[in-house]
């Protein structure tokens, strides 16, 4: 059986350093080793975009991904978005809008929005659609989601803008 | 939390050894190689579980039906692709998965029957050889004179449809934490399921254990869609080697392990002929169904078929209806229940017929529906089968879904594009019957359903002044646990803030021998917190009454206080008055101490939800590319609690039944392998896929609720898959090709394209 | 789901990585992006023993454009290469196809080597690199070499590498000559936006100041067991206008003889038919590019 490996990976702004087989994946790095769960698993092939999270500034699928390949690696994942108690805009619209019913496909929907409307604020329904079209969900039908995303955009900008009361 | 993320010390990983043989004697499984493999704790197979575990049991009975139960891990056979032969408990999912591979079993491939054609062929391989045959069950029935019908009908035609066999394919697969706690003798089982108390009962049956020593917690349900409704072997696998090692033991389902190792959905063949009057009056309906169940019965036995039988007439008055119904084994993954159950297949069958009558009579196909859908005046209607629709307002509820699509402009702008050429475009209807709050237990005895419909509700209010409800049903998604807050606190007169709900933990809910499913949930639970809450409400109303001096009558209660009424210095907190009852020293006489009530709600009749579907698509005639273009829905539950969960649950079902329509299929070859076990096979929609829906609401209540709620959980599903099939159908019927299966891929437009046009050269 | 138990190494070097390669030989797996491979390592389907992790090797995912053609290193990612001004200005077409090509997360860690050297017969890189006339290079510890794109692709999931050779290098060439204006499109057919394609083609145009088609480039993917050429059509469309009756003849042309797949999601027949209007579409479109640049 090969060896354990230490890696050492920054999370949510936090060094953390672990012991993991080779064939340990990121996504079980995280759930297991680290005790972050928010971080889904749906599919173990990259299919449903459930485990997405963010590795040096890029979405990646948590799951193809192992966990020796993200050693030195910034991480952020679900847990990191919100500001303590405040929830990121695009949690709150997701909330609002209604967008999540079992959660389970949730956080990959919110890492994506989340990266894609940091490089793009501006990105329009049909990037969005594109970014989100690797995304599976069973429960909502993905209308909720597309009008919470474009609500969250909205918010951002404000934020950016100086808008009080609204965090980016 | 869902049970994934359920970290407990010491826990153990189990993995699941599943037959590669569709059809296969068991000669021998040795695990020798495999419990000598690093991290490995314990490997379990039939042989182990003779003492310790009995079948799981069918919750259906019948005459016909066969098979009241099946083996946690069969001793001699296999019969299917995926079925639990062993398992292995270890440090790791990993090393558990490592040790499978070592386990050595030793099959004799058997003969595979993998169609209900196969199946019943004569002299068929048999599954269960006790049987004599491979039918589990069946259904005959006759309702008024279909044959003299028919003789008497200006059209009479005949068709065969085609249902795909799915898989529900909740994103957060089947899973279970067993604990065993050697020190209290208790186990603690986290399960993702929709009927924790009834797991727990079955489970207790199952090990012979003491049920009161078990406690079932379902947190976080992510989707069940039905199907975590049903007891699968590893949850009493891992059950069994917890009580073996005294340590938790963890499974959770993979992916690759949902598509064979949990039941599927569907898959039926359903020939309808239908006898219409000139007028387009539909006098006469035969159905002959064929289901393809699967191995083995399961949980819920061969309900969805006859779901189907029942429902086909849907909210068409049609006098005289024969049903003959078949359900057979196969060499597959055993059938369950998936949302709509066994409305879907009726609807895409009884929808697709009423369209081609419509052909037939040179008719559009929405006038042909409004001369056949009840009336108002004649609900409540027993149907064919015996089942008592309540209340509705169907024609309206088409022509505002006619109006709401301008179906009107949908049709003529069809028209152009026909004398243009080019994408066709498709028109479909649906009008979705939905049954809802199941149900009244004896009428479940009667339709052999071995489980109660009643549903509990406790409601408390503490010193505090915040109230507590909970009730045996359970939220998997849909928001049931803010319709109870809702329906609670809009009683009460409180802030839906200031309920609680608590779900889903058998020693903190009251027992529910039905779970969520049925789409039953707000109604069921929903009134017996009502009544619930009406009667702690009486009681804060008495012991404020008589603490403040004054006539009960005279008290009102808002906002977290009791006041009484046109003095309202004259006040109580809510929390003061519940602190009274809870120290019980200055009651009035003869009430009980405490500030709590239960109902137990056992409902008189079903309810059921009616809606309109306009589904419109557009084929591409040189692909064979299917793009929905737009979707209406004028839908009628009753009482609506929270709209925008009935719109939430309508969108979702409408893309699942998309999903049905257009993509989804387990595709099995003649050996019982499944071709499409990968979600790069099994193709689920995405926000790419999907169309605009647009929701209106009316609400004729329901008589028989006493807040006048329907059930509203499945009908999107139940229209979507036929509204859209249809829609298919009736863009490439002038093309002579005509679509009567589910999924519509471009390969199958290109096949009955081809048949088409040799037959148009002939 | 978890993967079989396997070495792992990450070679600091391109000289250690054909090192360890040339030890282990078929017992090893490359890891590039990883967005084949490990859906395979997790579903049990390939079990090697040690995996060769390209991540801290120097260079490999260089890209340089130089003289109209594209030269990206193995490991470059996708999603950089699609977002590259540079590559857009020499390669157009393939930006446009990177943009078919799953979805932006996978593309993120996904490497354009990985893709041609996994060779799907229904991915759009490797038809697009066919197209354009490119190169694939491989290196090894006997040494470095470069052969044609359409000699690379020898099957589905098949190619000329050897089990000891790295994929260093691929180069996309120019469109046409740098004088000629250009046209292209890419033109696919999937069951859903970013799967793998049912049928594709890829087509390139260039035109002279007479207005004349001075060059053409057709490629189908999805359609054949590797992505291929159809230089008969191209062949027809040189020299004309682009008349309608040129393009269809040309579309018409194209899909003869081809000898289409057939799987679980179409059969042959609707493939042949699929990469016949996907062709047609894919000309008309480069056409009508062609002739509206200035």
């Amino acid at each position: 059986m090969p060896e354990r490996m230490q890696i050492a990976l920054v999370v949510n702004g936090e060094s953390r350093t672990t012991a993991v087989e080779p064939r340990d994946s990121l996504a079980d790095c995280l759930r297991e080793n680290l005790g972050l769960t928010g971080t889904h698993l749906g599919c173990e092939h990259g299919m449903c975009g459930a485990c997405t999270i963010i590795v040096d500034g890029r979405t990646a699928r948590a799951c193809l991904l192992l966990a020796v390949e993200a050693n030195g690696s910034e991480i952020t994942t679900v847990e990191g978005v919100a500001s303590g108690e405040a929830l990121h805009p695009i949690q709150q619209a997701f909330m609002e809008e209604h967008a999540l019913q079992c959660g389970f496909c949730t956080p990959g929907f919110v890492m994506t929005l989340y990266q894609l409307l940091r490089e793009r604020p501006d990105a329009d329904e049909a990037e969005i659609r594109d970014h989100l079209g690797g995304h599976l969900c069973r429960c909502t039908g993905y209308r909720n989601i597309l009008v919470a995303a474009v609500k969250a955009r909205a918010r951002l900008r404000d934020a950016r803008a100086g808008q009080p009361g609204v965090r980016a | 939390m869902f049970v994934a993320d359920v970290q407990r010390p010491g826990t153990l990983y189990m993995a699941v050894l599943r037959s590669r043989y569709a059809h296969a004697r068991i000669r021998g499984i040795d695990t020798a190689t495999c419990r000598a493999m690093p991290g490995v704790a314990l490997a379990l197979t039939a042989q182990d579980l003779t003492e310790l575990a009995k079948p799981l049991p069918v919750l259906r009975q019948g005459a016909r039906l066969k098979g009241r139960d099946y083996p946690v891990l069969p001793a001699d056979k296999a019969i299917y692709v995926g079925q639990p032969l062993a398992a292995v408990v270890a440090t790791s999912r990993a090393r558990a998965e490592d040790a499978l591979e070592t386990i050595a079993v030793d099959y004799e491939p058997l003969p595979v029957v993998s169609s209900v054609e196969e199946a019943l062929r004569p002299g068929a391989p048999l599954l269960h050889e006790a049987w004599g045959d491979n039918i589990a069950n069946g259904l005959t029935h006759e309702t008024g004179d279909v044959a003299g019908a028919l003789a008497e009908a200006a059209v009479v035609l005949t068709r065969e449809f085609r249902i795909g066999r799915v898989t529900a394919l909740p994103l957060e697969g089947r899973g279970v934490v067993a604990e065993y706690d050697r020190s209290t003798e208790r186990l603690t089982v986290w399960y993702s399921s929709q009927a924790p108390h009834l797991f727990r009962t079955v489970l207790a049956g199952v090990l012979g254990f003491p049920e009161g020593r078990i406690h079932v917690i379902s947190r976080d349900v992510g989707g069940g869609f039905g199907l975590k409704l049903h007891y699968h072997a590893e949850e009493v696998l891992a059950a069994v080697a917890t009580l073996r090692l005294a340590r938790p033991v963890k499974w959770i389902e993979d992916r690759l392990e949902s598509f064979i190792g949990s039941t599927q959905a569907r898959e039926q063949i359903i020939e309808l002929t239908v006898g219409a009057t000139a007028e387009g009056r539909i006098n006469a309906v035969r159905a002959k169904i064929l289901g393809d169940v699967g191995a083995h019965v399961h949980t819920k036995g061969t309900g969805p078929l006859g779901a189907t039988a029942d429902i086909m007439t849907a909210g068409y008055g049609v006098p005289n209806y024969a049903v003959d119904m078949l359900a057979v084994v196969t060499n597959k993954p055993p059938l369950g229940a998936y949302r709509g159950f066994g409305a879907p297949q009726a609807m895409l069958a009884m929808e697709g017929m009423l369209d081609r009558v419509a052909a037939e009579l040179r008719m559009d196909p929405a006038e042909l529906r409004l001369r056949n859908l009840l009336r108002p005046e004649q609900l409540p209607y027993r149907n064919p089968l015996g089942s008592l629709f309540d209340s509705g307002n169907y024609p309206e509820t088409l022509r505002r879904a006619l109006r709401l699509s301008g179906y009107d402009r949908w049709r003529a702008e069809q028209r152009e594009r026909r004398e243009k050429g080019g994408r066709l475009l498709g028109i479909g209807l649906a009008f979705p019957v939905e049954i809802g709050g199941q149900g009244p237990c004896q009428r479940l005895l009667e339709l052999q359903v071995m489980q109660g419909g009643y549903e509990t509700a406790d409601v408390r209010i503490d010193a505090s002044g915040r109230v507590t409800v909970s009730s045996g049903i359970m939220e998997i998604g849909q928001g049931v646990n803010t319709a109870l807050a809702q329906i609670c606190a809009e009683e009460l007169g409180v802030d839906v803030d200031d309920v609680d709900v608590v779900l889903g933990d058998t020693e903190r809910t009251p027992y529910s021998n039905y779970g969520t499913g049925a789409s039953r949930g707000t109604v069921t639970a929903g009134i017996a917190v009502l009544e619930a809450t009406r009667r702690v409400k009486q009681k804060v109303a008495e012991l404020a009454a008589h603490l403040l001096e004054v006539s009960p009558k005279d008290v009102e209660i808002e906002g977290r206080r009791v006041s009484v009424r046109g003095a309202a210095f004259r006040t109580l907190s809510l929390g003061a008055v519940a602190e009274e009852a809870y120290r019980g020293q200055r009651l009035p006489s003869g009430m009980e101490p405490g500030l709590q009530a239960r109902f137990v709600y056992d409902p008189e009749h079903y309810t059921y939800t009616c809606a309109a579907h306009v589904a419109v698509v557009e084929v591409d005639p040189e692909t064979w590319t299917v793009r929905p273009l737009d979707y209406f829905i004028v839908h009628d539950c009753g009482t609506v609690i929270n709209p925008r969960q009935v719109d939430g649950q309508l969108q979702g079902g409408v893309i699942g039944g998309l999903g049905e329509a257009l993509l989804e299929e387990l595709v099995y070859d003649g050996d019982g392998q499944l071709l499409t076990g990968t979600l790069m096979d099994y193709l689920l929609p995405t926000v790419n896929d999907t169309m605009p829906i647009a929701i209106e609401h009316m609400e004729t209540p329901s008589p028989f609720s006493v807040n006048g709620t329907k059930g509203a959980a499945e009908g999107g599903m139940i229209g979507g898959v036929g509204a859209i099939v249809c829609a298919v159908a009736d863009a490439v019927r002038p093309l002579g090709i005509d679509v009567r299966q589910c999924p519509v891929s471009p390969e199958i437009l290109f096949k009955l394209a081809g048949a088409a046009a040799r037959r148009e050269q002939r | 789901m978890k993967p079989a138990p396997f070495e792992y190494c990450a070679p600091t070097s391109l000289d250690e990585a054909i090192d360890v390669l040339a030890r282990h030989g078929d017992a090893a797996k490359v890891l590039a992006g990883g967005q084949s491979l490990v859906p395979m390592l997790n579903m049990r389907l390939v079990r090697p023993s040690v995996l060769i992790s390209l991540r801290h090797v120097p260079a490999l995912d260089d890209v340089a454009v130089t003289g109209g053609w594209a030269r990206i290193g193995g490991m470059a990612r996708q999603r950089a290469v699609e977002e590259d001004p540079a590559v857009r200005q020499v390669c157009p077409l393939l930006t446009e196809a990177l943009g078919l090509v799953a979805h932006p997360a996978i593309r993120n860690q996904g490497t354009i080597g990985g893709s041609v050297v996994h060779a799907d017969p229904a991915a759009e890189i490797p038809a697009v690199l066919v197209a354009l006339q490119g190169t694939v290079t491989l290196v090894s510890t006997r040494g470095r070499r470069t052969m044609p794109a359409d000699e690379f692709f020898r099957g589905p999931l098949t190619t000329a590498a050897e089990p000891d050779e790295l994929l260093a290098e691929v180069a996309f060439g120019p469109l046409c000559a740098p004088s000629l204006a250009s046209g292209w499109a890419v033109e696919e057919v999937s069951r859903r936006h970013g799967d793998f394609a049912l049928a594709g083609a890829v087509v390139a145009l260039a035109r002279d100041a007479d207005r004349r088609i001075a060059d053409a480039r057709i490629a189908l993917f999805g359609v054949e067991d590797r992505p291929t050429r159809r230089p008969t059509a191209e062949a027809a469309l040189r020299g004309t206008r682009g008349e309608p009756a040129a393009l269809t003849d040309a579309a018409a042309l194209a899909v003869r003889d081809v000898r289409a797949l057939e799987d679980l999601h179409a059969s042959a027949g609707l493939r042949a038919q699929l990469a016949g209007v996907l062709v047609r579409r894919a000309i008309d479109r480069a056409y009508r590019k062609v002739m509206n640049d200035a």
